[in-house]
């Protein structure tokens, strides 16, 4: 048969994939909102959570469709959305792709042609992501386990210790935007963007504190991502 | 008491099937993920030149494996079980999954690693998950007239630039929290930016490591105002 980027076989894979993805998610969020009428919960609060997470979700979901599209100009449809569905990332899939390419000696700017090629970058993709997910069946357990353990042995510092570990992440994220300051003005590009964001959270806080509009706690967040984007249209016009 | 040890075997029994449950569908995704190569070898007979596989392989994966580790032991603890599951089943977790679980349990008040934190985390990151589906299903239904709008110049620098826009906004809420708490990291952090090419395989676990020292400190020189 002859070899076809947008073919229908891996069209019905990347369909299959969508289902499966689908099916998982709305075991565990009735499994989730089952628990919590058990726990007591509020109604409303798993509503609101529902409902904030969706919204939040947009802007991500545009940039990871993005990404879809920006890798199918390379590797045709189904194969980026299949790889950008289940178990991949938009930064691993990018990057994968891209030293994939590199290895056997194709750009990434132009249509693949070559089948060889073509298939060595799938294989590489696959194979490549398998080390974050082999890790979860076999550790995420006694992980689990061990993160009780701390709490329970002190309740207070337990919280801490989720805290610390989650800003050091943040922190270290925070720390590559300015890894391309060195490049000019327009390496701040991204500093800016960031501080942008930053500021319209702490307007967001201080309506909420102060004034007490209480629905913005909600969408906080997916405003500030927002207006930050918007704010880099502006600043890239600007300085770029 | 009786009652309390009837909801801790509830409570089990629980978590004992998420982990059942999340074990068997992520290694299922992990053998549809291989359907693409596999199809193009037993249905067009397309095999990969073993030279070029083995280094691409071989680079990727280098990366991959620290990167790995040092991502699921801090992903664990802010997502729990089910929400870690499902994250790593459907990818972009530092993009998406972790900014949704954790701001979802800011706003209604439950700390990660709890049961009520857990219930939380899962059903925020169910919802983003069955929304950044169908977005992406639309988008690729649409795809000729989307590609013509999202490829547009000039809005191009917004989706170029969203992970700063994503990190500035979670950053500044944790840091007005607990100020105290970020001094460290955030320091080592921007110090480490001046080294060039540094992978996150080794800036999270200093980020990390740091931040853990110094709220050791901090907690025991009752040196923080929201553990009490």
């Amino acid at each position: 048969m002859n070899f076809n980027l947008n073919s229908g076989f891996l069209f019905l894979v990347a369909f299959i994939v969508v289902v499966f993805v689908l099916a998982q998610s709305f075991f565990f969020l009735i499994k989730a909102v089952r628990q919590a009428k058990k726990m007591k919960l509020s109604p409303d609060v798993v509503k609101s959570t529902i409902l904030s997470s969706a919204v939040f979700t947009i802007a991500p979901a545009i940039s990871i469709l993005l990404g879809v599209i920006s890798l199918s100009k390379f590797l045709g449809l189904p194969l980026p959305w299949i790889r950008l569905s289940i178990l991949g990332a938009l930064t691993y899939e990018l990057t994968a792709a891209a030293s994939a390419a590199a290895s056997v000696g194709v750009v990434v700017t132009e249509q693949i042609t070559d089948p060889k090629a073509f298939t060595t970058i799938v294989w590489v993709m696959t194979i490549g992501i398998i080390p974050s997910v082999v890790l979860i069946p076999l550790f995420l357990k006694k992980i689990q386990g061990g993160i009780v353990r701390v709490k329970n042995k002190d309740l207070k510092w337990g919280d801490l210790f989720i805290t610390a570990i989650f800003l050091g992440m943040i922190s270290a994220f925070l720390g590559v935007v300015f890894a391309e300051i060195r490049s000019g003005l327009q390496g701040w590009i991204p500093v800016f963007v960031l501080l942008f964001s930053a500021l319209i959270m702490m307007i967001c806080g201080l309506l909420l504190k102060k004034y007490k509009v209480k629905w913005i706690e909600d969408y906080a967040l997916p405003f500030s991502i927002l207006g930050a984007m918007a704010f880099s249209i502006f600043i890239t016009n600007l300085i770029g | 008491m009786a009652i309390k040890t009837q909801s801790n075997f509830h409570e089990n029994q629980y978590e004992n099937k998420i982990h059942t449950i999340g074990r068997i569908t992520l290694i299922m995704g992990l053998i549809l993920s291989f359907l693409p190569p596999i199809i193009l070898w037993l249905v067009y007979d397309i095999i990969p030149p073993v030279n070029s596989l083995l280094n691409g392989i071989i680079s990727i994966s280098s990366v991959m494996i620290a990167v790995s580790i040092v991502e699921v032991l801090t992903f664990a603890p802010i997502l729990g079980s089910s929400a870690m599951y499902m994250s790593y089943l459907t990818g972009n977790i530092l993009n998406m999954k972790i900014p949704c679980a954790a701001i979802s349990m800011e706003v209604a008040e439950v700390k990660p690693s709890t049961k009520e934190g857990d219930i939380i985390a899962t059903i925020a990151i169910a919802g983003s998950v069955i929304a950044s589906q169908v977005i992406i299903i639309l988008g690729v239904i649409m795809i000729v007239p989307i590609t013509a709008k999202l490829n547009n110049p000039i809005i191009q620098p917004a989706f170029e630039q969203i992970l700063p826009a994503l990190f500035g906004s979670i950053g500044a809420y944790y840091i007005l929290k607990e100020w105290k708490l970020a001094v460290a990291p955030l320091s080592i952090a921007v110090l480490l930016s001046f080294i060039p090419n540094l992978p996150t395989a080794i800036t999270i676990p200093i980020g990390v490591g740091t931040a853990i020292i110094a709220a050791k400190y901090l907690y025991k020189r009752n040196m923080l105002k929201t553990i009490d």
